[in-house]
């Protein structure tokens, strides 16, 4: 594969891959490790492939294989399971979301369990339909569609969560009367 | 369809892209229309969706990621040819390919043909000039250090130090120790591989000398003298044309040693 094609590749899918991997891993270092190792077995293998249009499923798959092949070697990225709290929270608003902070509209994503938590991430961070997502997860596409429904609810429910602890946070100033 | 089960299906829709033409989404979608209270339900849900999709993409990549992607790869050891997968239709064409040359070969040469130097220099001169000399593309005939031309996969290893080159030859079996043509010694490397020649051990190290690829590359082929029945003797270079190619050849302490490059030998002689 040539420099030139290789940079493309990297440029054109960099970003949704890291964002990707820092879902699954929870950590900038791990994720920007996942992210070089799955560019360089693109680099060794990725020439085999010959449609162009399956490069993006072949990278976000790849990068899922190599997450779980580490957590298999090493035990590391382990989950740790929240309270389950979803039913009582009051649901959120769209404007509300657009008022918080990318970092915590992350962090949120990164607070859901597996199995919901790489579907979640496929869909609003690499962009996929659900069938992609069966594919690049190798489960059946009502599956897929399954977990993107419940682990949408327990994403909204950590966000209404936290914004519930943000608003506990802010302390009003006590007004101050003219004259 | 009930509204439950069209939410269910609905919140894994994607606006847009292949999910638009998706079966499984249109029953859902057209009782999203029959429905006001659905289709409210349905335009909050994209809403919320919408907003998550441009918070989540603004979540910063660290500044030095792709250049460390593209650093990274240039120093990586590509796989060797014998342990790439390949298709079965490539792999029948490869052997068969092999028995015609095996076939071809035995009847045109003699197997007593000696390996000796004269050729040596002649299967190398050949193979350099054939594998090596040609453009793939001509819209990558840059300056870029990168750019190894149609041969380029045939480079094991690849750097523009010298001093890498060196070392990945020694740590690969290769001639790292040999010493390297003075002038030659300021000029990038482009890369350098691991050849077997009739059985034997050889060290090919390219080097760019201008920027009119792939003409401006010279290499340099280290072979032991011990894997040649008749070494030559001397230090000072001999210039042998062959084709549009000449090599420079001498003898380095254990080793014997080529230089290759495309033209007469005036254009080799100025890296001594």
């Amino acid at each position: 594969m040539h420099d030139l094609e290789f940079e493309q590749v990297v440029s054109a899918y960099y970003e949704p891959l890291y964002r990707f991997a820092l879902s699954l891993s929870r950590s900038e270092a791990d994720a920007s490790d996942l992210t070089q190792q799955t560019f360089y077995i693109w680099a060794s293998k990725g020439g085999q492939l010959r449609d162009a249009a399956k490069v993006k499923t072949w990278l976000f798959t790849t990068l899922h294989r190599e997450f779980l092949g580490t957590v298999r070697r090493q035990g590391r990225f382990a989950h740790h399971e929240l309270s389950s709290v979803e039913s009582e929270l009051p649901a959120i608003e769209p404007d509300a979301v657009s008022r918080m902070e990318s970092a915590e509209i992350m962090a949120a994503l990164m607070s859901v369990e597996e199995p919901y938590l790489a579907p979640l991430a496929l869909f609003y961070l690499g962009g996929h339909s659900y069938h992609e997502i069966a594919k690049i997860l190798n489960v059946p596409p009502g599956t897929a569609m399954s977990r993107l429904a419940r682990g949408k609810d327990r994403l909204r429910a950590r966000l209404s969560l936290q914004m519930q602890e943000t608003e506990g946070k802010i302390v009003p100033l006590p007004r101050q009367h003219a004259g | 369809m009930n509204n439950d089960e069209a939410k269910f299906i609905l919140r894994a829709r994607r606006p847009g892209g292949p999910d638009a033409r998706d079966a499984a989404f249109a029953e859902a979608l057209a009782h999203a229309r029959r429905d006001p209270e659905l289709a409210t339900w349905f335009a909050e849900e994209s809403a919320i969706d919408a907003a998550l999709f441009a918070q989540l993409s603004a979540v910063p990549v660290p500044s030095d990621l792709k250049h460390a992607i593209l650093i990274g790869r240039k120093v990586i050891k590509p796989q060797p040819w014998w342990r790439q997968s390949v298709s079965l239709p490539t792999a029948v064409a490869a052997v068969v390919a092999t028995l015609l040359c095996i076939a071809f070969v035995g009847l045109r040469e003699p197997r007593e043909a000696a390996l000796d130097f004269s050729r040596f220099n002649a299967d190398l001169t050949d193979y350099v000039g054939s594998r090596y000399g040609l453009l793939f593309s001509p819209k990558l005939a840059t300056a870029n250090m990168g750019y190894l031309g149609a041969g380029g996969s045939e480079l094991h290893y690849r750097s523009a130090r010298v001093e890498d080159i060196r070392r990945w030859l020694t740590e690969n079996s290769g001639h790292g120790a040999c010493e390297f043509p003075a002038r030659l010694k300021d000029h990038p490397s482009m890369g350098c591989g691991m050849l077997d020649w009739r059985g034997k051990r050889v060290s090919l190290v390219c080097f760019q000398v201008g920027t009119d690829l792939p003409k401006d590359k010279v290499y340099l082929v280290v072979i032991d003298s011990a894997d040649l029945p008749d070494p030559p003797k001397g230090a000072s270079p001999q210039f042998t044309t062959r084709g549009e190619w000449t090599s420079a050849t001498w003898r380095n302490g254990d080793f014997v040693c080529l230089l290759l490059g495309y033209g007469n030998g005036e254009t080799l002689a100025r890296y001594f």
